[in-house]
């Protein structure tokens, strides 16, 4: 080296050297032990001499060593905490540059619109090189935060480290996720780093945010008063803040938006209906070939033309001939953005949907045994059955989960424990179908129907006058009697109702389906758990009887009924909201039944690696409850452990950045004092900057540990030596 | 409590009587007693007729016995002699060191030796004087089995120690203990042995030659064993030795060291010269300790 080395040595926290002084402890101590010395008169003079000539010279040498080490280990330990480090002038050249330490908090959006690919290299790949060159260009004594945006926005590195390779390790274990950017809780999350280093004096006072992200529209905000706007301003004040766009000038990109199956719960022979919603964005009319997959196997092709920056909704249909679970997926051919080119569906295809009816001995029960009675036998050939009637007393001893749909027609609901019974099972998933006739009104004490009113989110006020009511289809927005949509004389409108519960709704969870013409509702629907209840809050009657006995419809007499109570039906078995399908980021649950108080069920993941979930206690119904939340990965989830209660799910991404909107980085709300990063330039890849040698500052502070460590073992070995010969 | 009575441990007392005292190597003395003669054949008491073996005492061949039979016997008797003990105490300015503030230094322990030793041997008959000593003799009670021999040894041990000087000299004491003792006598040394040990040894031995059947009770203090110092001090001496400051942990190792090495060798030079020697503390309570060193002196000397 011709230069030779001018070293230079600095300190990463020069407060901490203030710690040196706790290098005089062991003196103070030593002193004071010294001076505390007490008279003892003493027989065996002779032999204590003797000791005390032979043992001084070694004991004070024994003592003066410890003592040293002892020093030696508070101001190592000082030394370690001020970080120092050292370099030589000859070939450090930011020494030249002479700035101060800086902490540089990196924020890097990871959603889904990062994957997207332009030269070769995706817009994520392209962020962490970035990351890796400012880290290359940092200074002894620098040093960084990281915080991913993704939903919900995650600190990586929240105490900010001087170590960088540490800092390299966590960017090179980054992966775009499905998940979309929830900026506003990722600069939350750097306001309050900002916030902690600036109280902490180990910190560099000098802060630098650099957020590299594609600027997606959906998530950023050129409005200074949005919570995104505020949080950036705030940002912006107490730190230099950087933007760094990632995004494309002309970004092309063709996307399944959304896929809506007709039905969730389908039967086996029963045509399901997928309609698509596709989208392109930039690039020039294009035949795109889309196919509908069933269990990885290609059941339906339709090709369709998609011009540029066009949505198109198409449908593709099949019918599945197996029950089960099974896994539907439409593709389209892979782009720059391959997440949103497919869109995976769990459907479960029945044999037929089993309905229990509870008859209270009224009059409406034939009625919905024949409406609802399925073509064929209603007993299968294994002996199941696939709808039974049964009184209110004997339901109470069967298996609800075994059953579909459960009917009860003008319920009294006084059989002890049936509200419970009921609550429990649509709570797990099941679907109910009640009809409230003047039993209820007879029969259930005043705080049943109160409790009855909590479950089906209604305040249950009571019967109303006796009258001639009308229907209010309510512009048939209900799936239940959109059929009757443009059919006035089909009879739903005609439908005579004497009499109705009055109620009020209460809970958001509920949707009016029919209502009357004074606007009281008739028909709602309630999701309760996992499950759905709907309410006729009339007795659906044939309309004889007169005074006491008189019915409160004629609906089962109407020819509206038998459409009106299939569709119900149809409706709420293809509403369940026991889902299987589930956006990125949002949780999968599932029940476990087993004897054990803890069951471990084992979930595999889209790119097969495999989670192991403890699930709940067992609830009153004997069942285990997991619940899943890292659905980070686009794809299918299954359940493979216990392999009995073996669950396909599927997720797939929220497609609102799919259309790769971004907004313009002179727009932003915040100083623009710096050039941002052209992404079109491909960044020099430099896989060798991992294998550089380890930072100074770390490397100072690795060496006096290390010495640290060495003082420690040998204080303890010494202490230990003089210890025995004490002892 | 009278000055007769807090001599007097009567707990230990009553354990050691039914032990009773007999020395080992037998003590020629002037009144029959319980003890056997170390003068075989000089006795009145014939005890019995054994075949001669080389290496027998030509004098004790019974001539009459051979005329008749033709074979060599010897003759053998059984004679028993009075027990004279002296017994001498250490009243140097070491013995009065005690760690415990509330406890017995170890010239009070040593003290209560003495008297239970003097009670013991004139209950038996036997005969038993008293000599205190720092570094020459200053008080001597000649042996004697008469009951007022206790009451005597009392008013010996609290006589006055003023003029006396503080140190001792151990050999100085055994070389007059020697001059004075015309026959053998059963000495017992209470001391705490702080001494040129070499000298002491050397001494022992003379008066081992001379007959004399030694006991040496080696008392120490807890504290001077166990060394249980824990921060810097200054150790004055109690013998006009000075004083010597440490820090009492850096050296405590070696001391209790060097003690445990002083003491194996009073012990291997007692055993040596054929002699009895026992360790006590002060922290012993004496009823336990004296029945045992006098059983286990009674069981090693058979």
């Amino acid at each position: 080296m011709t230069g030779g080395l001018i070293a230079q040595i600095g300190f990463g926290s020069l407060f901490m050297l203030t710690w040196m002084a706790a290098g005089m402890i062991p003196i103070v101590l030593y002193l004071l032990r010294k001076r505390s010395r007490s008279t003892v008169p003493w027989a065996a003079m002779r032999l204590l001499r003797q000791v005390i000539l032979q043992e001084s010279r070694r004991s004070s040498l024994q003592q003066w060593l410890l003592l040293v080490t002892r020093i030696a280990i508070m101001l190592i330990l000082a030394l370690a905490l001020a970080r120092p480090f050292w370099g030589d002038l000859a070939s450090t050249s930011s020494l030249a540059e002479s700035r101060s330490s800086r902490l540089i908090i990196f924020v890097l959006d990871t959603s889904y619109s990062m994957g997207y690919r332009s030269d070769q290299t995706t817009r994520l790949e392209m962020a962490k090189e970035r990351i890796r060159e400012l880290v290359r260009e940092s200074q002894l004594g620098d040093a960084f935060g990281l915080v991913v945006l993704d939903r919900p926005a995650r600190s990586i590195i929240r105490r900010p480290t001087f170590a960088s390779n540490a800092l390299l390790d966590e960017v090179r274990q980054l992966n775009d996720s499905a998940l979309d950017c929830d900026l506003e809780s990722g600069l939350a999350i750097v306001n309050e780093i900002v916030a902690d280093a600036r109280q902490d004096q180990g910190m560099p006072k000098q802060i630098d945010v650099v957020i590299l992200s594609d600027l997606g529209a959906d998530a950023w905000s050129t409005d200074p008063a949005s919570p995104v706007g505020v949080l950036l301003g705030q940002l912006d004040e107490i730190s230099n803040v950087t933007v760094e766009s990632f995004a494309s000038s002309d970004p092309m990109n063709t996307a399944i938006l959304s896929v809506t199956p007709s039905t969730k719960r389908a039967l086996v022979g029963q045509p399901i209906r997928f309609d698509v919603k596709l989208a392109a964005v930039g690039g020039s009319v294009q035949t795109i070939p889309v196919r509908l997959e069933q269990d990885g196997r290609t059941v339906a092709t339709l090709d369709t033309e998609l011009g540029p920056d066009q949505t198109i909704d198409v449908q593709l249909q099949t019918v599945s001939r197996q029950p089960g679970k099974r896994l539907f997926s439409i593709v389209i051919p892979p782009d720059n953005l391959p997440i949103d080119n497919r869109w995976d569906l769990v459907v479960e295809v029945q044999n037929e949907i089993r309905i229990l009816i509870v008859d209270s001995e009224s009059r409406g029960v034939n009625a919905w045994k024949l409406a609802l009675n399925p073509p064929g036998a209603t007993v299968r050939p294994d002996g199941s059955e696939v709808m039974r009637v049964v009184t209110e007393s004997e339901w109470l001893s069967l298996r609800l989960q075994e059953w579909d749909v459960i009917v009860l027609n003008d319920p009294t609901m006084t059989v002890p424990g049936q509200l419970n019974r009921l609550r429990n099972y649509v709570q797990s998933g099941g679907l109910a179908v009640l009809a409230l006739g003047p039993k209820l009104w007879s029969d259930a004490s005043p705080r049943t129907r109160d409790n009855l009113g909590q479950l089906l989110g209604l305040e249950l006020a009571e019967p109303s006058q006796w009258g001639d009511w009308v229907l209010d289809p309510l512009q048939y927005a209900s799936p239940i009697i959109n059929v009757f949509e443009g059919f006035p004389g089909a009879g739903l409108l005609t439908t005579p109702i004497y009499r109705y519960w009055q109620a009020e709704v209460r809970s958001d969870a509920v949707v009016t389906d029919i209502g009357l013409s004074g606007g009281a509702p008739l028909l709602v629907r309630s999701s309760v758990g996992s499950g759905v209840i709907a309410c006729l809050l009339t007795a659906a009657q044939d309309g004889r009887g007169s005074g006491e006995s008189r019915s409160w419809s004629a609906m089962t007499s109407w020819p509206s009924f038998l459409p009106l109570a299939q569709q119900l039906i149809q409706t709420l078995v293809s509403t369940r909201v026991g889902e299987y399908n589930r956006v990125a980021g949002q949780e999968l649950a599932g029940t476990v039944e087993s004897p054990e108080v803890v069951v471990e069920v084992i979930l595999q993941r889209p790119d097969q690696s495999k989670s192991s979930i403890l699930a709940e206690p067992r609830d009153a119904s004997g069942r285990s409850i997991w619940r899943y939340s890292r659905t980070d990965q686009r794809g299918v989830y299954r359940i493979v452990a216990p392999e009995d209660r073996q669950q396909l799910f599927a997720v797939n991404i929220d497609s609102k950045q799919s259309r790769l909107e971004s907004i313009d980085l002179s727009d932003l709300p915040i100083r623009q004092d710096r050039v941002p990063l052209d992404a079109s330039h491909p960044l020099p890849l430099d896989s060798d900057v991992n294998s550089r040698a380890l930072p100074l500052p770390e490397y100072g502070s690795r060496l006096l540990l290390l010495l640290l460590g060495t003082l420690l073992i040998g204080e303890s070995l010494l202490a230990c030596f003089m210890g025995r010969s004490v002892g | 409590m009278s000055s007769l009575t807090k001599y007097f441990d009567p707990e230990t007392l009553a354990r050691i009587r039914p032990l009773g005292i007999r020395a080992r190597t037998l003590v020629e003395g002037l009144v029959a007693g319980l003890h056997r003669s170390p003068l075989r054949g000089q006795s009145l008491e014939f005890s019995q007729h054994r075949e001669y073996v080389p290496g027998d005492d030509l004098r004790q061949v019974d001539w009459k016995v051979f005329a008749r039979s033709d074979k060599y016997y010897v003759r053998q008797f059984e004679d028993e002699t009075n027990l004279t003990a002296m017994v001498l105490l250490d009243q140097s300015e070491s013995m009065d060191y005690s760690s415990n503030p509330n406890g017995l230094t170890k010239l009070q322990y040593g003290e209560m030796i003495v008297c239970s030793l003097v009670f013991l041997i004139t209950a038996q008959q036997d005969s038993v004087g008293i000599a205190t000593f720092t570094d020459q003799i200053h008080q001597w009670l000649r042996p004697s089995s008469s009951p007022a021999q206790l009451d005597d040894a009392v008013r010996l041990l609290e006589m006055s120690r003023s003029g006396q000087s503080n140190q001792s000299n151990l050999a100085e004491v055994f070389s007059q203990c020697s001059n004075r003792l015309s026959k053998p006598n059963l000495i017992v040394v209470v001391s705490d042995l702080f001494d040129d040990l070499d000298s002491v040894l050397k001494r022992l031995s003379i008066l081992r030659r001379a007959g004399h059947d030694l006991l040496i009770l080696h008392l120490l203090d807890p504290w001077e064993q166990s060394f249980p110092f824990d921060s810097s001090c200054e150790f004055q001496g109690l013998e006009g030795q000075g004083s010597l400051t440490a820090d009492p942990l850096l050296i405590a190792g070696a001391y209790r060291k060097a003690m445990t090495d002083f003491c194996s060798q009073v012990e291997m030079g007692c055993l040596k010269l054929n002699c009895d020697y026992f360790r006590m503390t002060t922290d012993q309570s004496l009823s336990v300790a004296l029945p045992d060193i006098l059983s286990r002196r009674l069981l090693r000397k058979g």
